[in-house]
């Protein structure tokens, strides 16, 4: 498993190598001069001149692209031209709000998504599966940014329950935390629970039609342990999967969902990177989300040699 | 074969399995009786589709339902008819008292635990014991078997086996508990012909040893005279012989049991050409009235196709479904 791992990893640089590639590039591909469009339209040449000394646009591209790779490797990104600091200390800062965003989310996703499935899979065509499937659907059709608000006018000015909006830090104020980061996570939740739900329902249905259900039964097993045992951890093979996907969707949807509720996240961070052209900060920040999907996608790869031994032995060899 | 047999290990009396579907009921399993001594072998010899596997799933209540459904009938076991039982007594008594192995080994054991995991489960379930004892069990099983290296098998995953040993896992599986009743399906169909043989001998010491009784279900008359101690024929749901190994192939007193023993090729006589039955199984939706051979049998004549032909005593212990059995042989010397 060690080795897999190691194996993994290595697999990973070259990926992480296109990616600087491609967040360093964004300087050059940006239409027009960027210097105009951070200085704006009010510039004088001898600002844009400064900007251009400043980000290190006036030198040959392979002194640009060296100085980025030298930063890297040092740990800087460069400064925010907004933020007035560097660009890792402010992505490294807002971790743990979008992080831990990111996993209440994920929880609820998997909890709603595989009970949804599951269920609807064991009462197949059942009103209990007709509703699963088109709540399903429903959480799959509403555009995150709609729904966010339809939650903040119902939970918030009308109810008055949660706050429209901002963060609590969960060391400072557990509960505080669970105020503000809940419609932020049902928000991103939703949106992934139908798709998780209706490939557990799927894979439920096609694990229960195998020989080793029935050989289970004729054990003469309790059929909770054939489902929850015998079932669930074949189910669990391809919904690894889907879950490395659902995590990428979530890391892109906090860009809205952040903004939606003023929730001071890398994606909020982002976004407004994006909008106020923050060049430093959209490549370092470009770089930050690759990386977290790559280690994502590592550990889902080690989550399914834990579930599927077949996949285990394969990489030995 | 009016009356359940409580004298019998295994009882079964009239037993009629349906099928529903959209386009209407099949009857799968149409009026079956059978009983079974402790100890004894039974052969269901038939084709595909005649109704084996669902007799055995039905006494194993597993039937897939829907669609499948017991329609009638009574399975008398150990003195005590499984059919109206909850599905909480059924499981005690499936994988402790009647056990089942089935046709396809490369997919009956789960993919995702380990051989160990898989026979000491039995154990523990049924026999209230802690791990430590299970796996002693599930390694003396492993021995009984004739998995070489039993100990590290313990540790291994199904796809690390063979065909051959993942069936004798299932075997192993089967009888971790000491069953009185041994359900094989097909057990060797999906093997290779070297090892088919292999596991047969297995299932034979295996019976001896343990003295449990065994339901071969198979669509091969050769496995049948390896094993068993008697024989009953199956054709679209119905049974149409029953009688000793020697009786079915000495004596065979139905048409269809003559057409299954003429289409094994032999090794005495010059054959260019195998025997076929003509024709195939009826479809469960449109069976023929009367004898459901007779659109096929080279026999029949009118009565067939309007008269049901109960299982009429030829002898000792031997029984044949064929109003016609009298004067067929006679004539089918003449033709």
């Amino acid at each position: 498993m060690g080795r897999y791992v190691v194996a993994r990893l290595i697999q990973s640089i070259p990926v992480l190598i296109l990616v600087s590639v491609i967040s360093f590039g964004i300087m050059k591909l940006v239409p027009g001069d960027p210097a105009v469009l951070i200085g704006g339209p009010t510039a004088t040449p001898a600002e844009l001149d400064n900007i251009r000394q400043n980000l290190g646009l006036d030198q040959p591209f392979h002194v640009q692209m060296g100085r980025f790779y030298a930063g890297l490797a040092r740990g800087d990104l460069g400064r925010s031209l907004l933020l007035g600091k560097p660009v890792l200390e402010a992505t490294i800062e807002r971790i743990p709000v979008s992080l831990s965003i990111a996993l209440y989310s994920m929880v609820l996703t998997l909890f709603l998504g595989i009970s949804c499935g599951v269920i609807a899979a064991l009462k197949r065509n059942s009103w209990a599966d007709q509703a699963a499937m088109a709540f399903a659907l429903i959480g799959v059709s509403l555009p995150n940014f709609w729904l966010g608000l339809m939650l903040i006018i119902l939970f918030s000015v009308h109810l008055g329950w949660l706050p429209t909006g901002g963060y609590v830090p969960w060391q400072n104020d557990p509960v505080g935390w669970f105020r503000t980061a809940t419609m932020p996570a049902v928000t991103l939740a939703l949106l992934q629970v139908g798709l998780l739900a209706r490939i557990t329902r799927s894979t439920m249905l096609e694990v229960l039609r195998q020989d080793y259900i029935r050989t289970a039964r004729a054990k003469g097993l309790p059929e909770f342990l054939v489902i929850a045992k015998h079932a669930f951890k074949n189910v669990m093979i391809p919904v690894i999967t889907v879950i490395g996907v659902i995590f990428s969707v979530l890391l892109s949807g906090s860009v809205v969902v952040e903004s939606v509720f003023s929730v001071p996240g890398i994606g909020s961070l982002l976004g407004s990177a994006v909008l106020r052209r923050d060049y430093p900060m959209i490549q370092g920040g470009l770089l930050f989300v690759a990386t977290a999907l790559l280690m994502l996608n590592l550990l889902v790869d080690v989550l399914y040699a834990y579930f599927d031994p077949r996949v285990r032995y394969d990489s030995r060899s | 074969m009016g009356t359940p047999n409580s004298a019998q290990l295994l009882s079964v009396r009239d037993l009629r399995v349906e099928f529903e579907y959209e386009s209407g009921a099949a009857p799968a399993v149409d009026g079956v009786s059978f009983d079974l001594a402790p100890g004894e072998v039974l052969g269901i010899v038939g084709e595909s589709g005649s109704g084996k596997s669902v007799t055995a799933l039905s006494i194993m209540g597993l039937l897939p339902t829907p669609p499948g459904r017991v329609a009638g009938g009574t399975i008398l076991f150990e003195g005590e008819d499984l059919l109206p039982k909850s599905p909480a007594a059924m499981r005690h008594i499936r994988g402790k008292r009647i056990s089942m192995i089935f046709q396809e080994p490369m997919t009956s054991l789960n993919p995702v635990f380990t051989i160990g995991d898989q026979v000491m489960e039995t154990v523990i379930y049924h026999e209230r014991v802690g791990r430590r004892a299970a796996r002693d069990r599930a390694l003396e099983m492993l021995e009984k078997v004739g998995i070489p290296s039993p100990r590290a098998r313990l540790e291994e995953y199904p796809h690390q086996l063979s065909g051959g040993m993942r069936q004798r896992i299932m075997i192993a599986i089967a009888l971790a508990c000491t069953p009185a009743l041994l359900l094989a399906d097909e057990p060797t169909t999906a093997l290779d012909v070297t090892i088919q043989a292999q596991i047969l001998e297995l299932l034979r010491s295996l019976q001896d040893e343990f003295k449990m009784a065994v339901v071969l279900i198979t669509h091969d008359l050769g496995v049948v005279a390896e094993f068993v101690d008697r024989v009953a024929v199956m054709y679209a749901g119905r049974i149409v012989e029953t009688a000793d190994v020697a009786g079915v192939f000495e004596r065979p007193q139905h048409p269809y049991t003559e057409g299954l023993l003429a289409s094994i090729p032999s090794l005495d006589t010059e054959q260019t050409r195998l025997t076929a039955i003509p024709g195939v199984v009826p479809s469960p939706f449109e069976l023929p009235a009367g004898c459901r051979f007779a659109p096929r049998c080279r026999h029949a004549r009118p009565p067939c196709t309007t008269i049901i032909p109960p299982l009429l005593p030829r002898g000792a212990g031997h029984g044949a479904a064929c109003i016609r059995h009298v004067d067929y042989r006679t004539e089918g010397l003449k033709s």
